[in-house]
């Protein structure tokens, strides 16, 4: 069968086979040494001279990773969670795997409500090189329903679409205390409020890894190159508790409501520390939608408006007056029966006062005895002393540069109607932030604070950033002072103006104001207008919180601090008192705040001008004589400091009281001569008068008040004009 | 067995079916090239077990070295017994590989895409691998029974059809590169055996034509292979990714390889499949183009001496058992290195002595065996 098994005779035939055979073996081994010839010349070609793109192949393994940290966290005082990173899902197209565009972009203009040619672009787009993209957003950060009515199309379209999961701000709480915290725009990027004041610690700043890479763009440990570790990412506690948050903001939601206002702000803060426990500002809005509001809607009024802080802004004056021993509570003050005009600008109470100590003109928020308690002061110290409690400048770091200083001029760009508008709270604008810190001092027992949102910052590996040191601040007043002032504050509360703000469990402190709106034009004052501010802390005893309300442009007949701003004091200070569990401090019947100095305030000015009260008074009082007379004006503004230079006059003792004037001539050191009773009418030598001129005063007193201003009249006029 | 013993004419023969003694006789060239491709292989596979990305919990090499243990040990015993009994005993087991195959297109594991492994023990097992040598000893023994015959066109068809049915049956496991290794083996074989030319070119044209109609038949992806062959950048992420990153690991190689254990595009498992099929990238990266001439040569030596034994054979059934077996070692060793220098689509052939996979390195060291002892019995009828 075989070739040589066969055992044909024909051996020509078998060696034909033979040779054939080994032919046929040649032919093979030749074949095979072609296959080989052709291996390794293509092998000689690719090794050999090799392409650029193979030998470079380093570059192909070394690859950079980005690596990323979440945005830091944002707790409220206890730790609960107010703003955090969350993934959200977007959608991302191929457009090098979208196999018809047009239709795709019907369909998904339906979904996304959004022009078909917006869409279609999206998932067309190119690279500058004109090749389509591999990874364009259509829709970044879907809701949930989108993302449920997307998920069939997206699974029909895989690869052209798919959802990637991405980082997005979310706030749980929503709306509360947005503006204190601000957003995160569209960038990452903190926009408004710690959000961004903080964005450096917050947000992070991307580290790398230059590594060697295997196939799956893993990098090789080993292999690593260059590491830089990603930066930030830190959490942050704020002062902010989001209970009296909600408090707050509620509470201001409803004063809205009732008196139709167009804004509403509180703040509430730990007069000790600074701490602030709740700032809001409403209107508010939701940072998880932040694209649906304005920028206007998402800037925090709270400290970037600002407004006349009005009555309340008379403590500052009442402080200084006290602290320099000018005034007492008892000091008897003349109210002029609730119509004054010290320099060309008549001044009015609203309840109008006689002669009564300076507690209740305080309390009943008499612009007049502010005025003439200011004239004491003069203009240097008045200006010295607005200054000393923080009004003209910012108060806090934590509200970044949008924080404004207020509106305060030096005492160089005073007019002549300054003295009358200051220290009752115009002439000036301030901010919340501002108020709170000046009512701070007296609550405080006389510390400048200040005001601050951000306890701590901690690293994500658990350490300190930064902690805020509460620095126990300037000392602005007395102790003694201060207890004074803050007395003074709870009889606003219990007799006075502030009733509204009283609370039953607690005594509290506080101080009304309304101010006029000024117009947005620059002059003058819009009518009908009222800023309305309760400022004020409790408990008496030992302040916990000072909080500072107001409500702007009220559009209810009742525009007074006390009436719009008392209740919302009220509510969210007693919640806020009740939460922190201090111990209640009620008013306590019979038990009066200056015992024996409760004046009727329906005393008849005569009445109390007698000589007989002035020496009962001026016994228990003995210190307070010297400064009673100074109550005039233009003239006596010099007397004390004497700021330009031109040497002690003699004042105008015109329209003053014999008490007032004997007093003054007491401090000047003048003998006198005096006929009559009642009011000054005439003087001799007159106003003005160098006293180093003067040996004798005559005064003539008259029942028919004469006041200054009659004769003085033309230049105050022009200086209105 | 008296049949058998009558067929290959041993009842009065002193020529024992198994004599350990043949291994005295081993043609040493074959070996000392066969050691030299299995301690290429080896080192390549230690290169490829660990690199600076660890090793599994048993490393391939460890595992390769076994195999060529075992491997040397089947090629020993085939050595000892006479290729004459093995061939008479061709029919049992061709039916036996038919049947392994059909079983395991039926039970069989699914790898990779393929129905191709049984399970036996801790290792896998390819019934397709041993079918090629039993497909070969087949064709041994019909062709040397059939011996001129085979000049007619039918007989010539019959070969055709040995080798075709396992290859259709691997080719259904969608094994395209294995079934087409049956296709060299039988063309070399019939060739061998004394075949008419122009029925061969009948048969090639009429295979030619049917490429049109196999193009068809093909699964997307085997047609995508095909396409990306022609352009591998079109597709640089999936098809053509393969290419273009062992065209890089060439490349890269450039004359003297980057080092042992220092290929980056294996060991950052750029390359996929760089323990099987791109086996000759590593080697190409690592010993640049000095070592894949030097592996080349050594296989070229091998494969010649192959041919040189199967001439020396003057007994039909072993100069065919020996030129079957080159021919296939052959086709493996073109058709992966065509690959991975991108010559040929891709289709996944073992290279042997270097790619990992204890069935394919079993058929290798058995064709080994069955060449050697192909020429240890060469003398046994120069005598007659």
């Amino acid at each position: 069968m075989s070739r040589h098994a066969d055992k044909s005779p024909d051996s020509g035939a078998e060696a034909f086979v033979d040779r054939t055979h080994r032919i046929r073996m040649r032919l093979v081994f030749w074949a095979l040494l072609v296959v080989f010839g052709v291996i390794a010349g293509r092998l000689i070609l690719l090794q050999g001279f090799p392409d650029d793109i193979y030998t470079r192949e380093e570059g192909f393994h070394e690859g950079t990773l980005e690596l990323n940290l979440p945005r830091g966290d944002i707790y409220d005082r206890n730790g609960r969670l107010l703003a955090t990173d969350r993934r959200a899902r977007s959608l991302y197209a191929d457009p090098s795997r979208i196999q018809n565009p047009r239709a795709l972009a019907v369909t998904l203009s339906e979904i996304l409500g959004e022009p078909e040619s917006e869409v279609h672009a999206r998932l067309t787009r190119c690279d500058p090189g004109g090749r389509l993209r591999k990874s364009v957003p259509v829709r970044r950060w879907l809701s949930a329903e989108l993302v449920s009515r997307l998920e069939g199309l997206v699974d029909a379209s895989a690869p052209g679409l798919c959802f990637k999961y991405e980082p997005v701000r979310f706030y749980p709480e929503g709306t509360l205390a947005a503006h204190v915290i601000g957003f995160v725009n569209r960038e990452r990027v903190g926009s408004g409020g710690v959000e961004m004041l903080y964005d450096h610690e917050l947000g992070v700043r991307p580290g790398k890894v230059v590594a060697r890479m295997d196939s799956g763009r893993r990098p090789l440990q080993s292999r690593t190159l260059e590491y830089v570790a990603p930066q930030g990412g830190a959490d942050m506690t704020l002062t902010i508790d989001t209970a009296i948050q909600h408090t707050l903001e509620q509470e201001l939601a409803a004063v809205l409501e009732r008196s139709q206002a167009g804004k509403g702000m509180g703040i509430v803060m730990d007069p000790h520390t600074g701490a602030i426990l709740a700032l809001a500002c409403l209107p508010t809005y939701n940072p998880n939608e932040f694209t649906e509001f304005s920028d206007e809607e998402r800037k925090n009024a709270a400290v970037t408006d600002v407004f006349e802080p009005g009555s309340s802004f008379k403590i500052v004056t009442a402080s200084a007056a006290i602290e320099l021993g000018l005034v007492t509570p008892s000091t008897l003050i003349d109210c002029e029966g609730g119509a004054f005009n010290p320099y060309g600008h008549r001044i009015r109470d609203y309840h109008k006062l006689g002669v009564e100590p300076f507690h209740t003109c305080f309390a009943e928020s008499s612009n007049i005895a502010m005025i003439k308690v200011a004239a004491m002061l003069g203009q240097e110290r008045l200006e010295h002393w607005i200054r000393r409690f923080g009004f003209g400048r910012t108060t806090s770091r934590d509200f970044g540069s949008a924080e404004s200083a207020g509106i305060f001029r030096g005492r160089e760009s005073w007019s002549r109607l300054s003295m009358g508008s200051l220290p009752m709270g115009q002439e000036i604008s301030v901010t919340l932030p501002q108020m709170a810190r000046a009512f701070a001092v007296i609550a405080n027992g006389g510390y400048l604070v200040e005001p601050h949102l951000v306890a701590r910052l901690t690293n994500p590996d658990g350490t300190v950033l930064r902690e805020h040191r509460a620095d126990p601040g300037e000392r602005v007043l007395s102790a003694r002072t201060a207890e004074i002032m803050k007395n003074l504050c709870h009889e606003v509360v219990l007799h006075g103006t502030g009733d509204k703000a009283s609370i039953p469990e607690y005594r509290v402190g506080g101080k009304t104001g309304t101010a006029q709106v000024a117009r947005t034009d620059g002059r003058g004052y819009a009518p009908g207008k009222y800023n309305t501010v309760f400022a004020g802390f409790a408990p008496i005893a030992h302040p916990r919180v000072v909080t500072v309300i107001v409500v702007r442009e009220p559009a209810i007949r009742e525009h007074w601090g006390g009436y719009v701003c008392g209740p919302v004091f009220r509510e969210v200070v007693r919640d806020t008192l009740i939460r922190m569990n201090v111990p209640q401090d009620p008013v306590r019947e019979g038990v009066e705040l200056l015992a024996g100095q409760d004046a009727d305030p329906d005393t008849d000015p005569d009445t109390v001008m007698e000589e007989d009260a002035l020496d009962a008074l001026a016994i228990i009082e003995p210190d307070m004589e010297s400064v009673l007379a100074d109550l005039d004006g233009l003239e006596l503004m010099a007397l004390p400091v004497d700021p330009l230079g031109e040497g002690p006059a003699l004042p105008d003792f015109r329209g003053m009281t014999k008490r007032q004037a004997r007093e003054r001539l007491a401090e000047l050191g003048l003998a006198w001569d005096i006929q009559g009773s009642g009011w000054v009418a005439e003087q001799d030598p007159p106003p003005g008068t160098p006293l180093a001129e003067v040996t004798l005063c005559r005064l003539r007193f008259s029942n028919e008040r004469k006041k200054a201003e009659d004769e003085t009249s033309g230049p105050v006029e022009m200086a209105k004009h | 067995m008296s049949q058998i013993a009558r067929d290959l004419n041993l009842m009065d023969s002193h020529i024992r079916i198994v004599n350990w003694r043949n291994l005295r006789h081993l043609d040493w060239i074959l070996v000392i090239l066969v050691g030299a491709l299995a301690y290429m292989g080896l080192s390549n596979m230690y290169s490829a077990s660990y690199g600076y990305e660890g090793a599994d919990s048993t490393p391939h090499f460890v595992r390769q070295a076994l195999f060529l243990g075992i491997g040397t040990v089947f090629a020993l015993i085939i050595v000892c017994i006479d290729y004459r009994f093995l061939v008479a005993l061709a029919p049992l087991t061709y039916a036996a590989a038919i049947l392994a195959l059909l079983a395991v297109l039926a039970v069989g594991l699914t790898v990779k895409g393929g129905r191709s492994w049984f399970r036996v023990g801790t290792f896998g097992f390819q019934p397709s691998e041993f079918a090629k040598l039993a497909t070969i000893f087949m064709l041994a023994w019909y062709l040397s029974r059939i011996g001129p015959r085979i000049r007619k066109f039918q007989y010539l068809l019959l070969a055709f059809a040995i080798a075709g049915v396992p290859s259709a049956l691997i080719a259904a496991q969608s094994d395209a590169g294995t079934a087409l290794t049956y296709v060299p083996v039988v063309f070399v074989m019939v060739f061998v055996a004394g075949c008419r030319k122009r029925h061969l070119a009948a048969i090639v044209l009429l295979g030619a034509s049917l490429v049109p109609l196999a193009w068809m038949q093909l699964e997307p992806y085997q047609r995508d292979r095909v396409k990306t062959f022609v352009d591998p950048t079109k597709a640089p992420d999936s098809e053509g990714y393969q290419i273009i990153q062992t065209k890089i690991a060439v490349g890269s190689g450039e004359m003297w390889g980057k080092g042992v254990g220092q290929g980056t595009q294996t060991h950052l498992r750029f390359l996929p499949e760089y323990r099987t099929d791109f086996i000759f990238s590593l080697l190409a990266e690592e010993r640049g183009f000095v070592g894949g001439v030097i592996l080349l040569a050594l296989f070229a030596g091998f494969l010649i001496r192959g041919l040189v034994l199967s001439e020396e054979c003057r007994e039909p059934a072993g100069n065919l058992l020996a030129a079957g077996c080159v021919a296939i070692l052959a086709f493996h060793v073109f058709v992966n290195v065509a690959i991975t220098i991108h010559l040929m689509p891709i289709t996944g052939l073992p290279l042997p002595f270097l790619s990992y996979g204890g069935s394919f390195y079993l058929t290798t060291m058995m064709c080994v065996g069955t060449m050697l002892s192909v020429n240890v019995r060469k003398g046994m009828f120069a005598e007659k």
